[in-house]
């Protein structure tokens, strides 16, 4: 039953992934606003191309382009320049009737969600129904089949003002899946949402993608919810992708100056040089960061390093999380030993599946502080 | 307190009625106006630049022109709207036409509090423009509605008491009438109460209905508070609570639509009058027209100038209010020919002493007051012609000016005065020629303290007035020979003390 929701279900998409088109296509989209007598240039040539099935995250500073850009994809902004493809029609190209039937294409959730307060939970997942003139027999029994798969069917009858915060998530996803769209497009769904919704959330947009075989494009600012349930990440800064690619490459060796700040702030490395106080500089020590996914993560490498080399081992900062679904630790630490040792103990740690890249506190406050 | 539940009970439907299809349509008239203002505005939802502004335009200068004037103005539109310019149903119109405007921004601003995001979440969903007004604009805004809708409401209760001068009748009017116009202090309680109730009781149901469709809203605070459980409204019984209200208003119509068409299956002879005295000395002989079969319907006006338009437009048969100088100098502006066909009373105009105490006294060169308006002068010069103080060269034309005064033996000095003023310069003065109402309000009795007085013969009695057309209608007839009778004559005696004289 669940396979019907969505048009096209997660086993035939593996099958014929090379052939299908992209669920999201942007080409070189672009888009100007006008401020006085200046133009300013919010989106340029802004390309992307996300596989069916994959959940895509876009990520950036605030003030980046992304509001813009979820605007320009749901076509509350016309875009100035370039193509926006929903499921292989140009929504840029689009108006009247037409668009219209192609937005049922295309679910949208808002950050400030958007429910009715005058309608019902179930009147609330009803109404793009409604819109699109299906029957009421059929709304019916969409609207049960939705509530009981998010689990909202003891909430048929609320009103949104009477739900939690994670309540309100959940009804908001399933309207935005009632035209059983090919794409579903979310807007920092988990910004405002305490840890534990959070994570629930987010672990629900992975069922959508992986029981409806439905392609997420996320837009936020918060690492987390990328590191927990995207495949690809793409960085937006200042109206430009200065990087994309699958998670595991973007997070853990980030090229662009502005994806290592995003991961910087994320993990509090600005402040370290505070935390290291008026320490002056050890010749003799170093300062790595150190990452291990998946499986090295979950061994005990630091503790077997210390006991084969001759060195000291100072842990500035360490977590462990999830990154796509695979375990994820990462620490800063300063080690301390000679020129050789230290070079052995990185190899060991390279050896052992770790990602091992040198910082420079201090330098790295200075950047914090120079203006982006 | 029976007679005054008895003069409460028709004005109060009559004011329901008046406010309940007013709000009705104008509640229509005024919603679409309030969309189009919202959706036809630069980046709206369907954007018409040149029609948002012609709207606008028009909303604001709907919004300036005082009510009692637009009443007035537009009058023909009334009559071809509903077939008269006077009575209840009349007086709905322009309360509509009034209403709209205010609805319409009311509307607006209401709409503008709908939370964009809301609008633009549906717009990616494929809403068309009509369906984001249908169910997102009109749906989410519903509190916010009925509030206004709260509103309209109060305030066009209020805009149905100037309704009396169109003969609409309602509460307000009977304030005034009886109230304001008649001294009848109780009466003008007694409707104000009715009217605080009425007002408590729209606010309340308007406060009760806006707050059930606000959903709680997102105050934690107040979910907290335990509703009463009879105010509690399950969502299975929301249409339950929409049909009751639709079912209500159109009850109010049905009820209206019975009261206009009672009327006019009956077709009574309809006589406007002024509310006093013409009104109560009409009250008076109604049982002598009823037992002669006439049925007579009361139209009560409150100014000087609908009585003769509503006659000459054949929305009354007759009319009690007028002296003939005044309809002579009506027609002859209205190029309408009004008749006069019976004098029924007169308030008369005395001249009554100052300094001197009788009119033989008057020395040379004394001084006179008259009132300064054209017609209570010329009106004054005739009283005094008629004293033998003085001689006109126009003799009785009641067209005259102290330009006219051809002979005046004791060189008198007239000086004219503010009517209003005239017994307050009794001190200074010799004598004055005072208005009734002016000398009653002065304590002055016409009957004991005038030391001359217009008597019936003047022609400023107040006549029964109608058109040609209708002369000889028995029923007028019948009419003429009730307001002559010997029981009208007591009445005016009786009641009045003087200040109003039979004329006949």
């Amino acid at each position: 039953m669940l396979e019907e929701i969505s048009g096209s279900g997660p086993s035939e998409l593996r099958a014929g992934e090379a052939q299908t088109p992209p669920a999201v296509l942007l080409e070189n989209l672009t888009k100007r606003y006008r401020q006085d007598t200046t133009w300013s240039t919010v989106l340029l040539n802004v390309s992307l191309s996300v596989p069916q099935g994959t959940i895509q995250g876009v990520i950036g500073f605030s003030g980046a382009g992304k509001t813009t850009l979820l605007r320009c994809i749901s076509r509350l902004e016309l875009p100035d320049e370039g193509k926006v493809l929903i499921d292989g029609t140009d929504l840029a190209r689009m108006n009247g009737t037409q668009l219209r039937s192609a937005r049922q294409r295309l679910g949208v959730v808002f950050q400030q969600l958007h429910l009715f307060r005058s309608r019902t939970v179930a009147q609330n997942i009803a109404l793009p129904l409604e819109l699109a003139g299906a029957r009421k027999k059929d709304i019916d029994e969409r609207v049960l089949e939705l509530l009981a798969w998010f689990g909202l069917e003891a909430k048929a009858d609320s009103y949104p003002s009477q739900l939690s915060g994670g309540q309100q998530q959940r009804v908001a996803i399933a309207r935005a899946l009632a035209t059983k769209p090919a794409v579903l497009l979310s807007d920092e769904p988990t910004s405002a949402l305490d840890p534990e919704t959070t994570a629930s959330v987010l672990a629900l947009l992975r069922r959508v993608r992986d029981e409806l075989g439905v392609t997420i494009l996320l837009i936020t600012h918060e690492l987390i919810a990328v590191r927990a349930i995207c495949d690809r990440v793409a960085v937006l800064d200042q109206g430009v992708i200065v990087e994309e690619g699958s998670v595991e490459q973007v997070l853990l060796r980030p090229a662009h100056k502005t994806t290592q700040r995003l991961l910087g702030r994320n993990l509090g490395l600005e402040h370290l040089a505070e935390y290291l106080g008026g320490m002056t500089k050890n010749p003799a020590s170093i300062f790595l960061e150190v990452q291990f996914v998946g499986e090295s993560a979950t061994r005990q490498v630091l503790s077997t390093l210390v006991r084969t080399f001759e060195i000291t081992v100072n842990i500035l900062r360490a977590d462990i999380g999830e990154l796509n679904r695979s375990a994820y630790g990462f620490l800063v630490v300063e080690l301390g030993g000679t020129t050789e040792t230290l070079e052995q103990s990185i190899g060991f740690l390279e050896a052992h599946g770790a990602i091992v890249t040198h910082i420079d506190p201090w330098s790295e406050a200075e950047t914090e502080g120079s203006p982006a | 307190m029976r007679e005054l539940l008895q003069l409460l009970w028709e004005p109060t439907l009559q004011t329901l009625a008046m406010v309940a299809v007013s709000v009705l349509i104008s509640g229509v008239g005024g919603g679409v106006l309030g969309v189009l203002l919202v959706v036809t505005e630069r980046g709206g939802l369907l954007p018409v630049v040149g029609l948002n502004r012609f709207l606008n335009i028009l909303t604001n200068i709907g919004r300036s022109i005082p009510f009692i004037i637009l009443m007035v103005a537009i009058i023909p539109f009334t009559r071809s709207v509903v077939g008269t310019s006077i009575g209840t149903t009349a007086a709905m119109v322009p309360l509509v036409v009034g209403a709209i405007p205010y609805v319409g921004r009311l509307v607006e601003g209401a709409l503008r509090e709908v939370n964009r995001g809301v609008i633009e979440s549906i717009l990616t969903m494929g809403a068309t423009p009509f369906q984001v007004i249908r169910k997102a604009y009109l749906p989410e805004a519903i509190p916010g509605l009925i509030r206004a809708l709260t509103v309209v409401t109060i305030t066009l209760v209020s805009y149905s008491a100037m309704a009396g001068t169109v003969g609409g009748g309602g509460l307000g009017d009977l304030a005034i009438r009886y109230g304001y116009q008649g001294f009848r202090l109780d009466i003008m309680i007694a409707t104000v109460v009715v009217l605080i109730v009425m007002i408590q009781g729209i606010q309340f149901l308007g406060d009760w209905l806006a707050s059930h469709f606000e959903r709680t809203e997102r105050s934690s605070a107040f979910k907290t508070l335990p509703r009463p459980a009879w105010l509690k409204i399950s969502p299975r019984y929301v249409h339950v609570v929409r049909w009751g209200t639709l079912g209500i208003l159109l009850i109010a119509i049905f009820a209206t639509g019975v009261h206009i068409r009672s009327g006019a299956i009956h077709k009574p002879l309809r006589v406007g009058v002024n509310p006093i005295p013409h009104g109560e000395i009409l009250q008076q002989v109604m049982p002598i027209l009823e037992k002669e079969g006439v049925h007579v319907q009361i139209i009560y006006f409150s100014d000087y100038i609908q009585p003769n338009l509503a006659l000459a437009a054949g929305d009354i048969d007759a009319n009690l209010f007028q002296h003939v100088p005044f309809m002579d100098r009506f027609n002859r502006d209205h190029k309408t020919d009004i008749i006069a066909i019976a004098k029924i009373h007169i308030e008369p105009l005395g001249l009554y002493p100052g300094r001197t105490k009788i009119l033989s006294a008057l020395r040379d060169g004394a001084i006179i007051a008259i009132p300064n308006d054209p017609v209570n002068s010329g009106r004054g010069l005739l009283l005094l012609q008629s004293a033998g103080l003085i001689q006109l060269r126009t003799g009785t034309n009641t067209n005259t000016t102290l330009e006219d005064i051809s002979q005046n033996p004791k060189h008198l000095k007239i000086s004219e005065l503010e009517a209003a003023q005239l017994p307050r310069s009794l001190r200074d003065v010799d004598a004055a020629v005072i208005n009734t109402n002016y000398a009653l309000v002065a304590k002055l009795n016409p009957l004991k303290d005038a030391i001359y007085l217009e008597n019936s013969a003047s022609p400023y009695a107040n006549v029964l007035s109608t058109v040609p057309s209708k002369a000889n209608d028995p029923r007028v007839s019948a009419l003429v020979k009730a307001l002559q009778s010997s029981t009208a004559r007591r009445f005016i005696e009786q009641k009045y003390q003087g200040a109003v004289l039979p004329a006949f």
